[in-house]
């Protein structure tokens, strides 16, 4: 009898349990629309990448979705940093003879490098992203899949600041310079850095691949987009400084001169991206985009 | 800090509400305190040809991983806890876990009757396709429980266990349902004890069963896809559950456990609604001079976490069976295997013979063999409808059959032992493998990146007694392959003083690379010495990247050069 009484305990506590189950029925997903508000905070999406990294491909693509879905509020920048981003040239290493010469492009840039290395930023795989370098769920950086999560809580933060860019670019001369203002709407306690970078967009080359359902080991003409060319402020990845406590109405006029002409990169493919963080902290505030050439 | 005085407190709060004429020393009477530390501390230089340059240290040339355990104990109360310390980790550790901290702590009070645990604690049902909490050092691997467990013994053959509690991450703590809250039920029932007809039977049986679910806030979670936003329906509870038994025949032992969990979307099986399913058994015999074991598995879609954003090693909550053979030798565990928590299909069988002395095999000194055969393939899936593709996010992800075998081999070891022992002095093992390794499919890169590597593997393990005091052993190891950084040869001589000294150098030189520059040395010079319970080792050498694995689940470590020195201690 007890022995019975135990058996039907112990079913009678499972069966309990077994009331924890949520099944899901089709349609397991519904699409749902976005809303934009540029009356809030703008975002800068880093998407940490390399053209040897099988999983960047889907990375790019998200983020590419994202900036298109929130078209005027998130900002991609790639950074091409790391191992993944290093360029193949050795044609005698099996895994990439067969490659070659697909993966000898270098996108990377010591600005990338400094924030990839960045022990911070703990950008420890590829690819890995950062929203406005804030943390979630107790990371800086994270996996694809939950940069749309950290957007959504992002963009709906109030404006620290407006921002606006001017782009003059000399096409004889071959000479850009990038205007940015910047303007607090509210008190800031910290130092305020603006960092301006340049980059690129349609850049074709080889990456390596996972993207289903295809999983084709490489697309040999992978369009790049967003690429980081490097920070216009010489020497200074994480920006200089602009402000310091801020107040309301707190203006700040930067002017920033910009020379192509020893560059490879095609000036009507490139844009200024420039943001404004807590110097700190890096956590970005706000951020602005313009065409070099519109 | 809050939790160590908690602990003190509920250690005192014994000791204050004890009767009250007993003096302190008679109540810490017999009580007892054990413990045990290890520090790996590692200096790295750089090293070009291995990629490793100033920008890869990124100036942190010192690196430390460290953990103290300390258990005190007094007649049915325990209490323990573990500080560790990772300034910063070594390389090939994650980043998170940077810092210091006691993740670990716990108080426990056992009768015959019942036992309670407050604070962390590891578990494992059955074999552990439900649940299994561990902590694996080498792996940099803790997936502790921090909650509640009860386990209760109500009559002899009966035992019931509880868990609920949260997982670690890191040292990420826990905080508005940032990962999943788990709660789990165990029962086991050895009927040889339960039934008193059956206390002498010759055929022992044990039947189990578990149930575990997992909370998880939120029902929804959006996911980009296509240019779209499609909001996922998510289910909060997911529940894994199954039955296993244990039975025992004279010389026959076999043990067979079943799992099912319900929809359980995540980042690992690309948020698809299929519902996984696990069978593990195995089927062993053993006699004097003979054992034959035979194992298999299926797994199909059983990744089980307790924060499904997670892809890494974090947060397991179940375990998945490891069928392949884990190799010490160092070219022999180049191509170790990783389990495939999103489908595989495995067997696996291995024979041990022992030729006793004086026998027409065994000689004068006795000569044992070990062959072990394994094999995994990846699972039959078809499409769930020809819109479909398998594997889709946001779908039921694709068809499967029960036991359907896939055509991809992933992996396949065929290797045989030979310890021979000559004299008093000299004995040989003697080992030969082969192996089929499908490093995009265990590394996780796309189809067709690497591909399959084919290798043989020789090894030659002789160790001279030179004295009852001083022993020399050395190996000789060759690898051959065509694919990959092709072959490869390495040798160890090792010097034992004993008990206290020891002093080895070894070399593996990669002769084979396609790559000239790529021929490298991986040399390592290391010295021991051992006081008791206390070892100390300091290597120095290069060493080359690749995947170290324990249980099925694996590392990456990265290629190093410099010096580590490793501290390990109990008391």
């Amino acid at each position: 009898m007890k022995t019975f009484f135990n058996i039907s305990l112990s079913f009678l506590c499972g069966s309990l349990l077994l009331c924890s189950c949520t099944k899901i029925d089709e349609p397991y997903s519904t699409v749902k629309p976005v809303i934009i508000d540029t009356t809030t905070r703008s975002v800068l999406l880093e998407d940490y990448t390399g053209h040897i990294c099988v999983n960047c491909a889907p990375g790019a693509t998200m983020a590419n979705t994202l900036q298109d879905l929130y078209h005027g509020q998130v900002y991609v920048i790639a950074v091409h940093a790391g191992f993944y981003a290093m360029p193949q040239t050795d044609t005698t290493q099996n895994e990439i003879k067969k490659y070659y010469p697909y993966l000898i492009g270098d996108y990377r840039c010591p600005t990338g490098n400094d924030w990839n290395n960045y022990a911070d930023f703990k950008i420890e795989q590829n690819p890995s992203g950062m929203v406005n370098r804030r943390l979630w769920k107790g990371n800086p950086s994270f996996i694809p899949s939950e940069w749309y999560s950290a957007i959504q809580v992002a963009v709906v933060l109030p404006k620290v600041a407006i921002m606006s860019m001017n782009n003059l670019y000399n096409a004889q001369t071959k000479s850009l310079t990038s205007n940015v203002y910047v303007k607090f709407l509210v008190s800031y306690t910290g130092p305020v850095s603006l960092t301006v970078c340049m980059i690129e967009d349609s850049i074709y080359g080889g990456q390596l691949n996972n993207i289903k359902p295809d999983s084709t080991p490489i697309i040999k003409n992978f369009r790049f987009m967003h690429v980081l060319r490097g920070s216009l402020i010489s020497g200074e990845s994480f920006g200089s400084q602009i402000a310091n406590n801020p107040i309301p109405s707190d203006y700040v006029a930067k002017s920033y001169p910009f020379d192509f002409s020893d560059k490879s990169w095609i000036p009507k493919h490139c844009s200024v991206i420039a943001f404004i963080s807590d110097a700190n902290t890096k956590e970005v505030l706000h951020v602005i985009k313009s065409p070099v050439i519109k | 800090m809050k939790k160590l005085i908690f602990l003190l407190s509920g250690v005192f709060g014994m000791l204050l509400s004890a009767p009250t004429g007993l003096k302190a020393q008679d109540l810490l009477k017999g009580s007892e305190v054990h413990g045990s530390m290890q520090a790996d501390a590692s200096y790295y230089l750089t090293d070009p040809k291995t990629g490793i340059y100033d920008t890869t240290l990124a100036g942190k040339l010192i690196r430390m991983n460290g953990f103290t355990e300390v258990n005190y104990s007094l007649g049915n109360f325990t209490a323990g806890l573990r500080f560790e310390a990772y300034l910063p980790p070594l390389t090939g550790y994650d980043l998170q876990y940077n810092g210091v901290g006691v993740p670990y702590w716990y108080a426990s009070y056992k009768t015959d009757f019942i036992e309670i645990t407050a604070g962390n604690f590891y578990e494992q049902f059955g074999y552990g396709m439900m649940l299994r909490t561990y902590q694996e050092w080498t792996l940099g691997y803790d997936n502790s429980l921090r909650g509640l467990r009860v386990k209760i013994m109500p009559s002899k053959g009966i035992t019931l266990k509880g868990v609920y509690g949260v997982q670690r991450y890191y040292w990420v703590p826990y905080a508005d349902y940032n990962r999943g809250i788990v709660k789990g039920f165990d029962a086991d029932f050895y009927l040889n004890d339960i039934f008193k007809s059956l206390n002498d039977a010759k055929v022992k049986l044990t039947l189990g069963g578990s149930f575990v679910s997992d909370y998880q806030n939120g029902s929804t979670k959006d996911i980009p896809y296509n240019g779209k936003i499609y909001a996922m329906k998510l289910p909060e509870n997911v529940s894994n559950y199954g039955g296993r038994f244990l039975l025992n025949i004279g010389n026959f032992s076999w043990f067979t456990e079943y799992a099912h969990k319900i929809n359980d979307p995540s980042a690992t099986n690309n948020y698809i609604y299929k519902n996984g399913d696990g069978l593990f058994t195995n089927l062993a015999f053993s006699k004097t001079g003979l054992g034959i074991t035979v194992m298999s598995k299926w797994i199909d879609n059983m990744s089980y976490k307790s924060d499904r954003s997670v892809i890494n090693n974090m947060v397991n909550i179940n375990y998945l069976p490891s069928i392949t053979k884990e190799h010490s030798y160092a070219l022999a565990s180049m191509y170790p295997y990783s389990t495939r928590p999103n489908g595989e299909v495995g067997i696996s069988g291995t024979v041990d013979i022992h030729f006793p002395k004086n026998s027409a095999l065994g000689g004068k000194t006795g000569l044992s063999i070990a062959a072990n055969f394994s094999q995994v393939n990846g699972l039959k899936k078809s499409q769930v409808n020809d819109s479909t593709y398998i594997g889709q996010i946001g779908t039921l992800g694709y068809n499967s059959s029960f036991f359907g075998i896939g055509k991809d081999v992933y992996y396949q070891d065929g290797n045989i032992e030979v310890t021979k022992k000559f004299d008093k002095k000299w004995k040989g093992i003697f080992t030969y493998l082969y192996q089929t390794y499908d490093k995009d499919v265990v590394e996780g890169h796309a189809t067709g990146t690497f591909g399959t590597i084919y290798s043989q593997i020789g090894i030659a393990d002789v160790t001279w007694k030179i004295t009852d005091k001083h022993t020399l052993r050395w190996e000789v190891q060759g690898l051959w392959t065509k694919q990959d950084k092709g072959d490869w040869v390495a040798g160890l001589v090792e010097f034992t003083v004993s008990p206290d000294w020891f002093v080895s150098v070894m070399d593996q030189y990669n002769y084979g690379n396609s790559s000239a520059s790529q021929r490298l040395n991986y040399y390592t010079i290391s010295a021991g010495y051992t006081n008791h319970s206390t070892r100390v080792a300091l290597s120095y050498g290069r060493q080359r990247e690749g995947i170290i694995c324990v249980g099925g689940v694996c590392r990456f470590v990265p290629a190093t050069n410099g010096m580590t020195l490793t501290v390990t201690s109990s008391f």
